[in-house]
């Protein structure tokens, strides 16, 4: 008989429970009488957990790989001797609150994609005293990340994209004066505060999350972040220096709460052939960088013609949009942790069309 | 014989409670899911990648 894993933990909620295989890596939502078994899963003997297993996966064949052990993804162990890097780079000077972090690239197009969101960063003159440098330096197929002269990171060239959330990572930490903080986990997000409410704004990409984003902040509420958000072990959420992105298509709306959207130049960059700007920082968010503990979150949906709703969702559908999206840091106790956020966060799903009739709707429900 | 009384009772007990998790297993709902394997910005469109991937 095969030897099958047990969970890591099991979480109990109003109506279902939240199991985690470390070793799958993956979590498991269970209604009825399958969270009886993973309740008891941890005082049956060997024998007689894996033969229910066996007969639980005879009946559910989608459920075995859970119960075996998935590839590592980690790529901690990095062989340093034999890199043949070019000693030749491009350098930019970032101010990041009060550190000024030097970013290297020795690739000219990586440097434009990574800096688009931070160009409002830039210090004008060359600063001689940096406090950290950050280079993103490349050989035949794979680009590095290094903090000083340490790698901290890698991905093949053709999956920069990777190594671009490592990145920003490491620039929210900097901008936070953090030393490199073991994350909770990261959300594909924007976020936003109002009256000491923090929301993260959730969707499918051209959800329209950035540009509900931009339009909030034209009207009272604090920009926390776009498109990254990091969450620590004690639940709290960091600003995010970079600028909020906002495709051609929702500049006109937006430019109705922010004028000064029309003076700003689109990027060089485009996404998909669709034009490109970045709302810089100072225009959207006055205080120094803050934390903070999330309140709700919101799942967007900008759908044309749609009455405005803003609806709950129950805890179990919560689990089920969040996690997906999500990435959680697989060391130590952290998925037990972000299971234990998770079950007692609120969620709601938003539509609208008009967001001037939505305004009343949010002040009214959250 | 105290000790296998219960050893007995609890495989009995074992064993009931396999015959009750393979029969119902069908009833219960259950969604595995897998979270991000690794943080990342969202992959490029097509022709968005200077090296020609994603």
């Amino acid at each position: 008989m095969a030897n099958y894993q047990r969970p890591s933990f099991v979480k109990k909620s109003t109506d279902f429970s939240i199991i985690y295989f470390l070793k799958a890596r993956k979590f498991l939502i269970v209604k009825g009488v399958l969270e009886d078994f993973f309740q008891d899963s941890f005082s049956l003997e060997k024998n007689d957990y894996d033969h229910i297993v066996e007969n639980i996966i005879s009946k559910n064949p989608e459920l075995k790989a859970c119960f075996i052990i998935s590839k590592s993804t980690t790529f901690e162990n990095f062989d340093e001797d034999g890199l043949s890097i070019s000693p030749e780079f491009i350098s930019s000077q970032l101010l990041l609150s009060k550190n000024v972090v030097e970013v290297r690239f020795d690739i000219n197009s990586v440097k434009d994609i990574y800096l688009s969101p931070y160009r409002h960063l830039k210090t004008l003159e060359n600063i001689t005293s940096t406090h950290n440098v950050l280079s993103i330096l490349s050989d035949e197929s794979n680009l590095y990340l290094f903090s000083g002269s340490k790698i901290i990171s890698k991905s093949l060239k053709k999956e920069y994209y990777k190594l671009q959330a490592q990145f920003a990572n490491t620039l929210i930490e900097y901008y936070h004066n953090l030393e490199s903080n073991p994350w909770l986990c990261s959300f594909h997000a924007c976020a936003v505060q109002k009256n000491n409410k923090t929301y993260l704004i959730l969707g499918d990409s051209g959800a329209g999350k950035s540009t509900l984003t931009a339009l909030l902040c034209g009207s009272g509420y604090r920009f926390v972040g776009d498109d990254l958000i990091l969450m620590d072990s004690e639940f709290n959420i960091y600003d995010n220096p970079a600028a909020l992105s906002l495709k051609e298509n929702s500049w006109s709306e937006v430019s109705k709460y922010h004028e000064e959207i029309s003076i700003i130049n689109p990027s060089n960059r485009t996404k998909g052939n669709i034009k490109m700007k970045y709302i810089p920082l100072h225009l959207i968010q006055k205080n120094s960088p803050k934390k903070h503990q999330i309140s709700a979150l919101i799942w967007v949906n900008y759908s044309p013609d749609s009455i405005p709703q803003l609806r709950p969702l129950s805890s179990f559908d919560i689990c089920s949009k969040l996690i997906p999206e999500t990435w959680v840091n697989p060391d130590l106790n952290y998925p037990e942790r972000f299971a234990q956020w998770l079950i007692q966060t609120y969620g709601y799903q938003l539509t609208y069309s008009d967001f001037s009739s939505l305004e009343s709707i949010l002040d009214e429900h959250l | 014989m105290n000790k296998n009384s219960k050893e007995n009772i609890s495989r009995k007990e074992a064993l009931q409670k396999m015959g009750k998790y393979a029969a119902m297993t069908a009833l219960g709902t259950f969604i595995i899911l897998n979270p991000k394997k690794a943080q990342a910005s969202s992959p490029p469109d097509p022709g968005d990648n200077p090296f020609g991937g994603g």
